[in-house]
């Protein structure tokens, strides 16, 4: 004859509104951490794009700009029509989440002389890899929190 | 006004993860199911063995997002069930 022992815990394990708590308050805190990363490669550019946290639904966070330079800085361009001032320095480089001083800007632009294009800055593949890194562990930890 | 979205994170099941293939650029995903499986695992390891431990959370994988998401439709806390 089998013998079955059923085991129970003690507590219920979580409880599911405080979990649900848990969780959208990470989501939001997160969202908020990642829009001073975008922040940061703007630091030093005189006109400041804003960025924006939406929620499309309830387990999604969405962070958005409506500045289209910023578009054109981190995904890059095929071609430019602004001719920079000798000596420019750009203010934010490839792959790397801050913005530094910089020297010069545009002399002029002129839509029949076109020339190579912005170099992307990928600011929101930069930004993504390093959350990435991270997300798990910090959800981890506050779901764990929630436990009995 | 027109928006460039720079970031998306997603908390969803694995399975929906999974299947997704629309992630874009600067997309970050959060695996609520296997975090609360993790949970799930280590607590029910304080009453038996590991790998009894790792087949509850197997039976649950799936459900346990569900049961959180779910939450407020269900007006009860299915977790006590």
């Amino acid at each position: 004859m089998t013998k079955a022992v059923v085991i129970l815990p003690k507590h219920k394990v979580f409880d599911a509104a405080k979990m649900k708590l848990a969780i959208t308050n990470t989501l939001n805190g997160t969202a908020k951490a990642i829009s001073v990363d975008f922040s940061v490669t703007t630091q030093t550019w005189q006109h400041r794009p804003s960025f924006k946290i939406a929620s499309p639904s309830e387990y999604t966070r969405e962070i958005s700009t409506d500045s289209k330079i910023y578009g054109y800085v981190s995904r890059g361009t095929k071609v430019r029509y602004a001719t920079m001032t000798p000596g420019f320095v750009p203010k934010t480089v490839p792959f790397n989440i801050r913005s530094r001083r910089g020297r010069g800007g545009v002399l002029f632009v002129n839509k029949k002389r076109p020339r190579p294009g912005i170099k992307a800055r990928e600011f929101d593949k930069v930004i993504a890899k390093k959350w990435q890194a991270q997300i798990g562990i910090t959800f981890q930890r506050a779901i764990d929190s929630v436990a009995q | 006004m027109e928006y460039i979205i720079v970031g998306t994170i997603h908390t969803a099941k694995t399975a929906a993860i999974e299947d997704y293939t629309a992630f874009d650029r600067g997309d970050l995903c959060v695996d609520i199911d296997r975090a609360l499986g993790e949970l799930i695992e280590r607590t029910m390891h304080r009453y038996m063995p590991r790998d009894l431990a790792q087949g509850v959370r197997r039976q649950l994988c799936g459900d346990l997002a569900d049961i959180v998401i779910d939450y407020d439709k269900s007006g009860s806390n299915p977790s006590q069930t």
